[in-house]
C-alpha cells in the first residue's frame, strides 16, 4: 500500500475507455440501439446541442411592473389553489408557490437600487439535483432544471440546497391545473422555463413575451450554444454576471447592470 | 359475483377474464397433456362468453369517446395496458420533452370526459370512465392530484377560476431597504463594507 500515488492508472483507463466503445459497437445492432420511431405528431427527444438560457438587463426592469410574474402565473396556472378554511392568510401568502420574484436590492453605501426578476437559474451543476434523494430533481439534456412530479416526495432538501430560493412547495389541494402544466399538493416545482413552449418549438418564456410586450425588453431567452442567437451576441458584447458565481454552479440565467 | 349489480357485471366482464387466464395459466403448467386441451377449450369458452358481455361499451355515454370506433390502440388492448402506456410515454415526456404522442394522459381526458349539461364532468368523480373502473378494480388513481380532470378545451365551459382560487399578486419586494442580511448570502456585491 506504501506505493499508491494519489492519480489512478490512465492507461488503464484508456484501455477500459476503448474497450467500452468497441463493446459498445459490436454488440448494438439490435441490441443496444433500440430507439423508438417517432410517431406521427410527436416532437423529438431534446438533445443537448442547445441549451438554453436567459439574459435580464436589470437596468430596464421597471419599477412597480409585475408583467413577468403575472404572465408567469397565467402560463403556468400558478394560483389555482384554494386557502384553506381557518388558515391565517399570512401564513397562506407566505408559502405560496412563485416561480418568478421581483427582488430588490438596494446597495446601502450609494443608495442604488436595484430591481431584477429572480427565478430558477437553470444550473449547469444544479445543487438541488445533486441533493435529491429519489432522482426527482433532474437536468434535461437542453439544460432545464426540472422536477419529475412522479418521483419527488416532497422531502425539500432542494429548497434547502437552492442558493436562489427558487423552489416552492405546494402546501393545498389544486384545482383546475393546466393541461400542459400538471401541478399538486405534496411537490416542489419551480420556474421551467416554459418548457411546455419550448417542446411546441417556439423558443421563448412567457415571462419574456410579457416583458416585451410591456415595452421594457429587458429579458432575452435563447440558446447559449448557437453563436449567432440574440442573447449569445449580447453575452458576447456587454458584460453580464451571475449571481452567486463564486459557487460555480454556471447559470443559465445571466443578469447584467447589476 | 352475486354481489355485482348487472351493469358492473358487464362493464368489468374483462377484468374477470383476464384473472382466468391467470389461474389457467397457473393450473396449466403442471398438468397433463389432455387436461391441458380441456383448459384451453375451457378458457376460450369462457373468452368468448365474456366478450359477449363486454360488446356493450364501457365507454361513457356523452364523451367524445363515445362516438369514436376504437381508441388510440385496439381496445383489448387499451385495456389490458393502458397503464404501461401512460407510463412509458409520462417518463419520455417529463424527461426527454417528447410531446404530442397519442398516449398522453390529456388525451385520454379529452375524449373520454363526459359533458353535463355543458359542464364537464371530472374524469375520476364517481361513476366517471376512469374511477368506474379502478374503484372496482381497488387501484388507486393518483393521477388527477396533479393532472387536469377535464378536457383542456373545457374551461370556458366551467367559467373562470373561482374567487377563492384566485390569491393576491405574487410580486415580493425584498428585502426591506434596510435590511440586506439575507441579501449577503445571495448577492456579495451588495453588501455594505
Amino acid at each position: 500500500m506504501s506505493d499508491t500515488t494519489e492519480q489512478p492508472d490512465m492507461d488503464r483507463r484508456k484501455f477500459l475507455g476503448t474497450t467500452a466503445v468497441v463493446a459498445g459497437v459490436t454488440l448494438a445492432p439490435g441490441v443496444v440501439l433500440h430507439s423508438i420511431a417517432a410517431a406521427e405528431g410527436e416532437s423529438g427527444p431534446v438533445t443537448d446541442e442547445v441549451r438554453w438560457g436567459m439574459l435580464i438587463d436589470t437596468s430596464k426592469c421597471a419599477d412597480g411592473c409585475s408583467a413577468c410574474v403575472d404572465a408567469c402565473d397565467k402560463e403556468n396556472g400558478i394560483s389555482v389553489h384554494a386557502m384553506p378554511e381557518g388558515a391565517s392568510p399570512e401564513t397562506w401568502n407566505a408559502q405560496r408557490p412563485q416561480w418568478i420574484r421581483a427582488v430588490k436590492l438596494r446597495d446601502r453605501q450609494t443608495g442604488k437600487t436595484t430591481r431584477l426578476p429572480l427565478m430558477c437559474q437553470h444550473c449547469e451543476f444544479p445543487p438541488c439535483v445533486d441533493v435529491c434523494p429519489t432522482g426527482a430533481s433532474f437536468k434535461r439534456a437542453d439544460g432545464v432544471v426540472l422536477v419529475d412530479r412522479h418521483t419527488c416526495i416532497g422531502c425539500r432538501y432542494c429548497m434547502m440546497a437552492c442558493p436562489y430560493k427558487a423552489r416552492s412547495f405546494i402546501h393545498e389541494n389544486a384545482y383546475n391545473q393546466l393541461a400542459a402544466v400538471p401541478r399538486g399538493k405534496g411537490c416542489v416545482e419551480s420556474c421551467t422555463f416554459c418548457v411546455q413552449r419550448l417542446d411546441r418549438g417556439e423558443g421563448t418564456t412567457a415571462c419574456t413575451e410579457a416583458c416585451k410586450q410591456a415595452g421594457h425588453g429587458a429579458i432575452v431567452f435563447g440558446d447559449l450554444k448557437d453563436p449567432e442567437s440574440e442573447i449569445s451576441k449580447q453575452l458576447k458584447s456587454y458584460p453580464s454576471r451571475q449571481i452567486r458565481a463564486d459557487l460555480e454552479l454556471n447559470t443559465g440565467v445571466r443578469y447584467s447592470n447589476v | 359475483m352475486n354481489y355485482l349489480s348487472d351493469e358492473q357485471r358487464r362493464q368489468t366482464g374483462w377484468i374477470g377474464v383476464q384473472k382466468c387466464e391467470v389461474v389457467l395459466k397457473r393450473a396449466l403448467g403442471s398438468i397433463n397433456r389432455s387436461v391441458r386441451v380441456m383448459g384451453i377449450l375451457a378458457a376460450g369458452t369462457l373468452f368468448a362468453f365474456a366478450s359477449g358481455a363486454f360488446a356493450d361499451s364501457a365507454v361513457t355515454q356523452g364523451s367524445r369517446a363515445a362516438g369514436l370506433d376504437a381508441c388510440v390502440a385496439p381496445t383489448d388492448d387499451m385495456r389490458r395496458n393502458h397503464m404501461e402506456y401512460l407510463k412509458h410515454q409520462r417518463d419520455r415526456t417529463v424527461h426527454q420533452g417528447v410531446r404530442g404522442s397519442k398516449f398522453g394522459l390529456s388525451g385520454c381526458v379529452d375524449c373520454h370526459a363526459a359533458v353535463e349539461s355543458a359542464r364537464a364532468v371530472p374524469i375520476n368523480a364517481e361513476g366517471q370512465f376512469c374511477q368506474k373502473c379502478h374503484g372496482f378494480a381497488s387501484v388507486s388513481i393518483d393521477c388527477f392530484q396533479c393532472h387536469r380532470r377535464i378536457p383542456s378545451q373545457a374551461a370556458s365551459l366551467t367559467g373562470s377560476l373561482p374567487a377563492a382560487h384566485q390569491g393576491p399578486r405574487m410580486v415580493m419586494e425584498v428585502p426591506a431597504p434596510e435590511d440586506v442580511s439575507g441579501l449577503r448570502r445571495l448577492m456579495p456585491m451588495a453588501q455594505e463594507d
